[in-house]
């Protein structure tokens, strides 16, 4: 139903020869004419589990590069079958992979082609409320020789997937695009997305479950970004940065600024301040017993676990920024954080009986 | 006015667009338009931050991350998607356009429409939010785009999602349904059309008015409250009032989609009832909208709250009267009453006319029995035929049963005797016993059934060749035709054998026949033996024309609940029901296809409360409570007690 509301969507004017003439594609029709022979299905490992066995990826040169989504499909490598939009099979490797960006290039084996192919210096940026296409092989529904399927959206947002500080439950570092159609399906991974010019504006991400709404979302990597790393993957001369590891503990704990807080009881137990100990930093900044603490360093804290675990990762020996709620009103306080040694060590609460 | 000027910003830019087309680039121009529109609305679109609050309601995991909200006055004044809230946090942030956050309180709830108003404490600038402008909800059309809007990927921008109005008056008239992905992401966000202007706000609405509508998130079926319909309510919402929806207290006679909405009963004490409906009106319109079927009534009365005054205009007899009722949220409930007679056998009254008797002489209800200090004692006699009550005219029992049970204890029932006598009785509340006698009912000079038919016999029900099942007819009916008593043993404690043996005397006594099917899983009787029951009964109804009225389902300890949902289930088969379990929550008992309760043992103040709250008209009977009871401990004097009880279900 969605290709066939873009058809006829593009019936609408792709009669108009001034649009073809000028060299650049507009309609959705001739995007979609010029788009189609850039992208592959990509079959490799899986089937387990419910883990699909194929994917979608797009040509990034004309010996036959494919960028797609780094996942578990490639673990075919070295026979990773690509089809071309006209049912050609090349076998390829792994050239490269990106874990943190979760991007991956493949190479054929035979290098005496010449494809259509996206051009990872042309790569454009993207706005909310933008149109665009999105191309996969979502359900393998392109299951022979055939072309992959189009869908329309309108980019709803360009944000953070999941801006939780100090631990990315996506995975995923930066922005990305948020799309209004439900583009990430079993398969759809690596799929490019076009605006309504033809160029590439971001790749269909693995299927995600977003934490701050519970629901599944649809995204896509944001394509501005990586066009370098793609021609350096390609070119062999990347190298994959590890991601750095993020301590979660060891860091300040209420107790350590003078602050009790209620009993954490139930999993979004609010973080109310239950008595502050005399000459703590907690008190000489001002905090008293009742304020609801709701924000640290501007990070929201909806509950007591979290605020353990984004206080854990503030500096020691650095002030930490509050607001509390108190009364109907918010107020900043400014909190000295003791210096590594004088953490308590183990992590200890306040003794509960201490008036 | 501050806001038609914001907003007429973007559509002029739109409009430019569409008269500059050179080349006619649609897709461009519509995917300016979007844009325009997100950025003429956000500064209405505000962002919601709660904390504190449970993780799940009603066994669904709620959203913990940021929501929307719709500002929809300038002093702070928020709409949200009650969902949410679900989780009733302990503290609500507001995060406004440009950045800064304020706290909020809840005010109050639309309840059908599943919104909640917030007050967030704007700074003393106004926060630089710009309340939403409503669309004129007659000039949206279906196919118009509609734009979701919602800020909770992040709380600079706004994010979209774009679709068209797909349908409107959908949800009992009270939305307006689209294909943008509507999802957590925008609930309590607004749908807004081409122009800037708030279609509605965003909302998990379902038909019957649950929450379970996040089912549907990103389904290209999303639902809109149109803004429009909201602006008479807000003052209301501000005052912290819940709105509830209104109910009228009508049923249909049928709910099929041809029906005529013909009104089949009138819920004693509801608006329907003080307006002056009466069972039979055809409804002609109803709040100022023509009906012609049950479900375009339902659809008329969806967008009213409960406390508005509605105009019904109905047909009776071939005339239109105009009616006024006063929509309640909650129905009051059934409040059984009781006269305290027994019906003669209708039987006599066929036979009566078949002997060529006038037909005066057999019209109206003969009294079989007075029971001592009821409503009746002193003011009815055994032998007199009531032909009027309450000014309808009475043909059968199940006529003065239907006006008693409509009105409360304490209502003084005029009747009227075919000798032309009067007679005033005030209604009483139904027994709380079962009565030590009741009249002897046996004639046993009458001809017993025949052999073949009487004594125990298999069950074998058409349709249900597989179950099996055990049956002990009496060879006499007593007044009124056989009762029937149908037997759920639990598991392991008693069989049909031991089951006949205690209960067999006192029912051939009585003319009660007992039935025990068998079931089919071992665990006991599931929901899933309901076709088999309700063809037993069919079977028993046509076989010794027991009925309805005169039928009891027997059901205790581990088969006391489903007994329950047995009863509640197939209301027109049974009348009693005999169990030692009383449930915590009960539907409302209607008065048309009432359930009478009779409890094995005293039940706790709770369980009378609750029965007493939903209209359950229960009777007990005391046994011991030593021990672990079962029924193989029911004393002779109990079981004399739940069969005599079977023989006068029929109490009127």
């Amino acid at each position: 139903m969605i290709v066939a509301a873009t058809l006829l969507a593009c019936g609408l004017f792709a009669e108009d020869p001034a649009i073809e003439d000028a060299g650049v594609a507009t309609s959705a029709r001739a995007v979609t004419a010029e788009t189609l022979p850039k992208v592959v299905k990509i079959f490799g490992a899986g089937g387990l589990r419910g883990l699909p066995a194929y994917g979608t990826g797009f040509l990034i040169s004309p010996r036959g590069h494919v960028a797609t989504a780094w996942n578990h499909v490639l673990d075919a490598d070295p026979n990773i079958l690509v089809v071309l939009d006209d049912g050609r099979r090349l076998t390829c490797k792994l050239l490269a992979a990106d874990p943190s960006r979760g991007l991956a290039v493949l190479e054929p084996e035979r290098d005496d082609l010449d494809l259509p192919h996206f051009d990872p210096a042309t790569f454009a940026p993207a706005e909310a409320g933008a149109r665009v296409l999105a191309f996969s092989n979502s359900y393998k529904v392109a299951g022979g020789d055939e072309p992959v399927a189009v869908q329309r959206a309108v980019i709803s947002a360009v944000a953070e997937l999941d801006a939780r500080r100090g631990r990315n439950a996506a995975g995923i570092a930066g922005p990305v695009l948020i799309l209004d159609a439900p583009t990430n399906n079993p398969g759809s991974a690596g799929g490019p997305i076009v605006d309504r010019r033809g160029s590439l504006v971001g790749i269909i991400g693995r299927e995600l479950k977003n934490d701050a709404t519970n629901v599944f979302v649809n995204y896509a990597l944001p394509a501005e970004k990586i066009g370098e790393t793609l021609t350096a993957m390609m070119e062999d001369d990347f190298v994959a940065t590890s991601s750095a590891s993020i301590a979660l503990s060891g860091g300040p704990q209420p107790a350590d600024l003078g602050a009790l807080l209620v009993p954490d009881v139930v999993r979004r137990t609010p973080a109310y301040v239950e008595l502050v100990q005399p000459d703590s930093p907690a008190a000489a900044a001002g905090l008293r017993a009742g304020d609801l603490i709701v924000l640290i360093d501007g990070e929201l804290v909806p509950s007591i676990r979290l605020l353990r675990s984004r206080l854990a990762a503030v500096e020691p020996g650095e002030p930490v920024d509050l607001v509390v709620r108190r009364d109907g009103e918010l107020v900043p306080l400014t909190v000295a954080v003791p210096e590594v040694e004088d953490l308590r060590d183990p992590p200890a609460e306040l003794p509960r009986d201490r008036r | 006015m501050t806001s038609s000027l914001l907003f007429a910003a973007p559509l002029s830019a739109a409009l430019l667009c569409l008269v500059q087309s050179e080349p006619a680039d649609v897709a461009a121009q519509e995917e300016a338009a979007f844009k325009a529109v997100a950025a003429a609305v956000a500064p209405s679109v505000v962002r919601i931050e709660t904390l504190g609050g449970v993780d799940t309601a009603d066994g669904r995991l709620l959203a913990s991350g940021p929501s929307t909200g719709t500002v929809v006055r300038a002093d702070g004044l928020i709409l949200t998607s009650s969902e949410n809230l679900a989780g009733d946090p302990t503290s609500i942030l507001i995060r406004l356009p440009d950045g800064r956050r304020v706290t909020a309180e809840r005010l109050g709830e639309d309840e059908p429409r599943q919104l909640t108003l917030l007050r967030a404490n704007l700074p003393e600038d106004g926060g630089g939010v710009s309340p939403a402008s409503p669309a004129a909800i007659d000039e949206v059309r279906v196919g118009d785009w509609a734009i979701a809007v919602g800020r909770t990927f992040s709380a600079e921008n706004v994010n979209v999602s774009v679709g068209v109005v797909s349908a409107k008056g959908r949800i009992l008239g009270r939305a307006v349904q689209t294909d943008a992905k509507i999802s957590p992401a925008n609930y309590g966000g607004p749908l807004v059309d081409l122009t800037g202007r708030t279609i509605g706000i965003l909302a998990p609405l379902t038909a019957d008015g649950g929450s379970g509508g996040v089912e549907w998130y990103d389904s290209g079926i999303g639902f809109a409250v149109p803004l429009a319909d909201l602006e008479p309510v807000l003052d209301r919402l501000a005052a912290g009032e819940t709105l509830q929806a209104g109910r009228l207290g009508v049923t249909f006679k049928s709910a099929s989609l041809d029906a005529e909405p013909i009104v089949d009963t009138v819920r004693p004490l509801s608006p329907a009832e003080a307006a002056g409906v009466q069972p039979g009106d055809r409804l002609v319109t109803v709040a100022g909208r023509p009906v012609s079927r049950p479900d375009e009534a339902k659809l008329a009365l969806g967008p009213h709250y409960a406390g508005d005054e509605v105009t019904l205009v109905v047909e009776r007899d071939g005339k239109e009267e105009r009616l006024s009722a006063t929509l309640v949220a909650e129905l009051p409930p059934w409040r059984p009453s009781d006269l305290g007679v027994l019906p003669a056998d209708p039987r006599d009254a066929d036979e009566a006319e078949a002997e060529g008797e006038e037909a005066d002489a057999v019209a109206g209800v003969a009294i079989a029995h007075v029971f001592s200090e009821t409503a009746a004692d002193g003011v009815l006699e055994v032998g007199d035929v009531v032909v009027e009550a309450a000014g309808e005219s009475v043909e059968t029992g199940d006529d003065l049963r239907r006006i008693v049970s409509r009105r409360p204890p304490g209502t003084e029932l005029l009747l009227k005797l075919v000798n032309g006598d009067t007679a005033t009785a005030t209604l009483g509340e139904p027994p709380s016993t079962v009565p030590d006698t009741a009249p002897s009912t046996i004639d046993p000079k009458s001809d017993p059934l025949p052999a073949d038919q009487s004594g125990r016999l298999p069950l074998e029900v058409a349709g249900f060749e597989g179950r099996s099942g055990a049956l002990l007819v009496p060879k006499r009916a007593g007044r009124g035709g056989l009762g029937l008593l149908v037997c759920l043993p639990p598991k392991g404690s008693l069989t049909a054998d031991d089951l006949f043996d205690r209960f067999g005397p006192a029912a051939e006594r009585e003319g009660v026949i007992l039935l025990a099917p068998n079931p089919e899983n071992p665990d006991g009787f599931q929901p899933g033996d309901l076709p088999f029951f309700a063809a037993a009964l069919e079977q028993m109804r046509e076989r010794y024309a027991v009925e309805p009225v005169r039928t009891a389902l027997y059901g205790t300890g581990g088969q006391g609940q489903t007994a329950w949902r047995i009863v509640l289930t197939a209301k027109s088969d049974y009348r009693g029901l005999v169990t030692d379990v009383a449930p915590a929550q009960l539907a409302p008992n209607e008065p048309d296809q009432a359930i009478v309760p009779l409890l094995i043992g005293e039940p706790p103040e709770e369980s009378r409360e609750a029965m007493r709250e939903a209209g359950y008209p229960f009777a007990y009977i005391e046994v011991k409570t030593e021990g672990e009871e079962s029924d193989a401990d029911l004393s002779d004097e109990a079981i004399d007690a739940i069969v005599r009880w079977v023989t006068v279900l029929d109490r009127i």
